[in-house]
């Protein structure tokens, strides 16, 4: 019986469905409001790291546009990360129209109010002329927020369901140890799509498509033909770890085999893990290892690098999207090359990746397809929409629910 | 722009003719470069670095990367424009990524940073 082994994520995972997934939840507007209240709404989300502002007033400005919220992500003068409504209490005006920047207050430019980094009422003009007036009832309106090591999270509710270390649950266990703050250096890249939110989510949950996509690229997958099949994947909660396995070679390109020798890439450090399995001395590493922190945000680790993806919704098919690749910091001029090979590796690996995204939701809004079709190796993907499901209380697997639609 | 400007350090002068189009201090200009040219200009540019580039990295390597002159600055970025053309030739035989999204649709951000938030032990981890 050849069966099993073709389907070895489906028997360790009995309840996750392995029927197709409907393609009507890509252009449903019952859903998306669904996952507005119930998902964005009520989550802890990334929207980012603390050393985006590591001093003192350094500050940035998030939107989170489905809930039209402005959000100021504040250094306070303890140290702590503060989040704030960014809407003066006095008459509604947005108080930080930058996108970042310094401050030493949080001033609002219509009428003068100004609020303390923690977000209490300092000064208001002519404040003896209004009625009845306390300033300690009227700081900013405060976001709840929270750090794990190092990502910032922040949760719209008025009280979140969860503390964060609960809600990240074994993610948070399982990376407690990984050396994030030794990647300071930071490289972004942001854009907006034309499709749902949860296609650009959909990229990201699967190696079924690397040998394809990135068949220029990442060629050790062209090498080993199971290279792209997932070795293990685990399910905390509503969140996914899932490990690819590692290459038995690495065959670098010229340009890429001088940037090794000073710096690690994806290629390198995916094939590092054999290497490491030659040394009994050394601690066993992890070659690839995808992280999908429910609902929005990926956290991709190997080792030496790491890099993230942060999907929100801006209106049911229209999606912002950012990415973001972190290494080591570089101590010499090669170090620089070798970083700048991996980047641009990865960058147009990305660009491989997101480019199927705004064709599928053409596509899922022609109504050609009711169905995807999608195999064992795709398990991570039906474990998504089994969660959302249960969040939504909308069944994303259910076909007929299109009929109903119609 | 006079000779002077396109200046490299000593032993690099057979890049000098490259620097004027190819020594481009970021990464968004680095990548305006590869999309502006056809793959023939770009294969004659990796032709003339790649077995350059291990010198002038050795070259740099001397010398303190926060105090780079105005030569050594342009030498550095000579090699980085070659990682940013690199994938053209050594995997796509075409400018641009095949069938990829435009990068022109990407807004780009690069903090290097050059301390660690903590010491760890660099690389290892279970």
């Amino acid at each position: 019986m050849t069966e099993p082994s073709f389907h070895r994520f489906a028997e360790q995972f009995t309840d996750i469905p392995r029927s197709p997934l409907a393609t009507w939840i890509y252009d449903s507007d019952e859903l998306f409001e669904r996952e507005r209240n119930e998902i964005f709404g009520k989550m802890w989300l990334c929207i980012g790291r603390e050393d985006q502002i590591p001093k003192t007033g350094d500050f940035y400005v998030k939107d989170i546009d489905v809930h039209k919220a402005s959000i100021i992500v504040v250094r306070d003068r303890d140290g702590t990360i503060k989040a704030h409504h960014n809407v003066c209490k006095h008459r509604g005006n947005k108080v930080e129209w930058g996108r970042s920047g310094k401050c030493r207050a949080l001033t609002c430019k219509f009428h003068g109010w100004s609020y303390k980094l923690d977000g209490t009422l300092a000064d208001v003009p002519d404040e003896e002329r209004f009625f009845g007036f306390d300033k300690g009832d009227n700081g900013l309106k405060r976001v709840n927020v929270d750090v794990w090591r190092g990502f910032i999270f922040v949760c719209l509710a008025e009280k979140p369901e969860l503390p964060l270390n609960e809600f990240l649950g074994e993610f948070g266990q399982n990376f407690a140890d990984y050396p994030f703050e030794a990647y300071p250096t930071c490289f972004t890249y942001r854009t907006e799509f034309s499709c749902n939110w949860k296609i650009v989510t959909d990229a990201f949950q699967e190696a079924y498509h690397v040998p394809h996509v990135h068949g220029k690229v990442l060629t050790d997958y062209h090498h080993d033909p199971e290279l792209h099949l997932l070795e293990s994947v685990s399910f905390d909660k509503k969140h996914a770890t899932f490990a690819m396995p590692s290459a038995k070679e690495h065959r670098a390109t010229p340009a890429e085999a001088l940037g090794l020798q000073h710096s690690v890439n994806i290629a390198a450090a995916i094939s590092h893990v054999e290497n490491a399995d030659e040394n009994p001395e050394q601690p066993k590493m992890w070659g690839f290892v995808g992280n999908r922190v429910f609902p929005n945000f990926f956290c991709d680790v190997l080792d030496g690098l790491y890099f993230t993806h942060e999907i929100l919704p801006i209106s049911k098919n229209r999606t912002w999207y950012e990415h973001r690749m972190y290494f080591a910091a570089p101590h010499s001029a090669a170090a620089v090359y070798g970083q700048e090979i991996s980047k641009v590796m990865l960058r147009d690996a990305l660009l491989e990746d997101l480019s199927t995204l705004e064709h599928t939701q053409a596509a899922m809004e022609s109504g050609v397809l009711d169905r995807f079709q999608l195999q064992d190796e795709e398990i991570v993907l039906r474990d998504f929409y089994k969660t959302i499901g249960e969040v939504t209380d909308m069944d994303c697997f259910n076909l007929e629910h299109a009929k109903d639609l119609a | 722009m006079t000779a002077a400007a396109n200046q490299l350090p000593k032993g690099f002068e057979d890049l000098e003719k490259h620097v004027e189009y190819w020594a481009k201090p970021t990464e968004n200009e680095r990548r305006l470069q590869r999309d502006g040219s056809d793959i023939e200009t770009i294969k004659s540019y990796y032709d003339d670095m790649i077995g350059r580039v291990e010198p002038a990295l050795e070259y740099l390597n001397t010398r303190d990367m926060n105090a780079f002159d105005e030569a050594e600055t342009k030498l550095f970025s000579l090699t980085l424009s070659l990682a940013e053309i690199a994938p053209c030739v050594e995997w796509y035989n075409q400018v641009r990524v095949i069938d990829g999204v435009v990068p022109e649709r990407y807004e780009v951000d690069t903090v290097i940073r050059k301390r660690l938030a903590r010491e760890v032990n660099e690389g290892l981890f279970i």
